[in-house]
């Protein structure tokens, strides 16, 4: 590999994760494509290498979150069942799914993405009645309120729903080498019905496992090139730490609609992609 | 009103993360210095590799982390759930490997 080709993985993959940190988002949507229409990477190998720098962003950002109190590690564990379920689906299925399904099932997810960020998200009704049956003891927690420190008590509804709903994640973060939050999110919502601070920490949290079970096959199989690899993971870290301090300075109903144009953009060049 | 701290699991849980991503960072960063200045050199791509293959495990240190810990507590319920989570990454590993390089 080449010095430049380096340094350029390196600020492509700070660019998307910077992008993607701003809004909350993970960054394999965005490293994909510039890969693999941007760098004209083979698709295999910008999942593969996108994996690595989804598992290091998971990782990375955890810790804040869980010294925190948001992240639900026990419902966390629960649902990874299905996410690594669905991971494992997509190792059978990948080698046998034909390239060309995999660039329209990218169109599908980034569209839904756009979409999802265009209807606001709005915190979830509390369940009425704490389900005590539905969920296995110990998963009903609090979390301390950032403003005011009190704290707010949440029960956990309808896990088997959430869990069905981990899997199709799971698949598609296998396939597509992405995070799936845009899937995890209705999950979280409209099934398990978490607090939105809790539901995006227990969702970032579960990704790291979710993805480690599909980069593990392809690592072994020797698919991921680390040289590759390597400096993407490196610039998506930097960038999501970067991204998310821009958060916080910059007016979120602007950057929103810049967000859902790019997406529509690279969307409609990977089903171009697709039908070719 | 003060905040109550998180438990000791999560604590050790967010420690195993924070070093280990750093611990890996630092592995590929060097790997991918020297690579710059000594073009072809074995040293720079093992340390790249072994910078990858970190953070490909450290989920799977954290699983183990958490079936040790509810394990400790006797919460057998959970600590068998982390097992089999543990599990069914162990089992695509393996079918993977089986299954051989896929097409493209």
């Amino acid at each position: 590999m080449e010095t430049w080709t380096t340094f350029l993985l390196l600020f492509i993959a700070f660019g998307c994760s910077t992008l993607g940190g701003m809004l909350g988002m993970a960054s394999g949507l965005f490293i994909v494509p510039a890969l693999n229409l941007g760098l004209h990477m083979n698709l295999h190998e910008a999942i593969g290498a996108s994996l690595v720098s989804v598992i290091a962003c998971s990782c990375a950002s955890a810790a804040p979150y869980l010294r925190g109190r948001l992240t639900n590690v026990r419902l966390a564990v629960l649902l990874e069942i299905g996410t690594t379920l669905g991971a494992l689906s997509g190792v059978l299925l990948i080698g046998v799914v034909p390239v060309r399904a995999l660039y329209l099932l990218f169109t599908l997810i980034m569209l839904l993405s756009a979409w999802q960020m265009l209807a606001r998200r709005t915190e979830p009704a509390a369940p009425a009645m704490p389900a005590g049956a539905a969920a296995p003891a110990g998963m009903h927690a609090s979390y301390p309120d950032p403003a005011t420190g009190r704290e707010l008590r949440y029960v956990v509804t309808r896990v088997p729903a959430g869990l069905a709903l981990m899997y199709v994640a799971g698949l598609v973060s296998a396939l597509l080498g992405i995070g799936s939050g845009v899937l995890k999110v209705p999950a979280m919502d409209s099934a398990l019905r978490l607090p939105i601070r809790v539901s995006t920490a227990t969702s970032n949290f579960m990704i790291g496992v979710t993805a480690c079970a599909s980069a593990c096959a392809y690592f072994l199989r020797g698919e991921i090139v680390t040289t590759v690899a390597a400096p993407v993971a490196l610039g998506s870290v930097a960038g999501s730490i970067a991204g998310a301090h821009i958060l916080m300075r910059t007016p979120v109903r602007r950057l929103r609609v810049f967000f859902v144009a790019i997406l529509v953009l690279v969307a409609a060049q990977m089903l171009l992609h697709g039908l070719d | 009103m003060t905040i109550r701290p998180a438990p000791k699991l999560e604590r050790s849980l967010a420690s195993l993360l924070h070093y280990g991503t750093l611990f890996a960072s630092l592995l590929m960063a060097a790997g991918v210095v020297l690579g710059a200045f000594t073009p072809g050199a074995g040293a720079a791509s093992r340390l790249v590799t072994l910078g990858v293959g970190v953070v490909i495990v450290l989920p799977a240190c954290r699983l183990l982390l958490m079936a040790a810990a509810y394990l400790a507590a006797r919460d057998y319920r959970f600590a068998g759930i982390a097992a089999v989570v543990l599990a069914i990454v162990v089992v695509s590993c393996v079918v993977g490997l089986r299954l051989g390089v896929a097409a493209g």
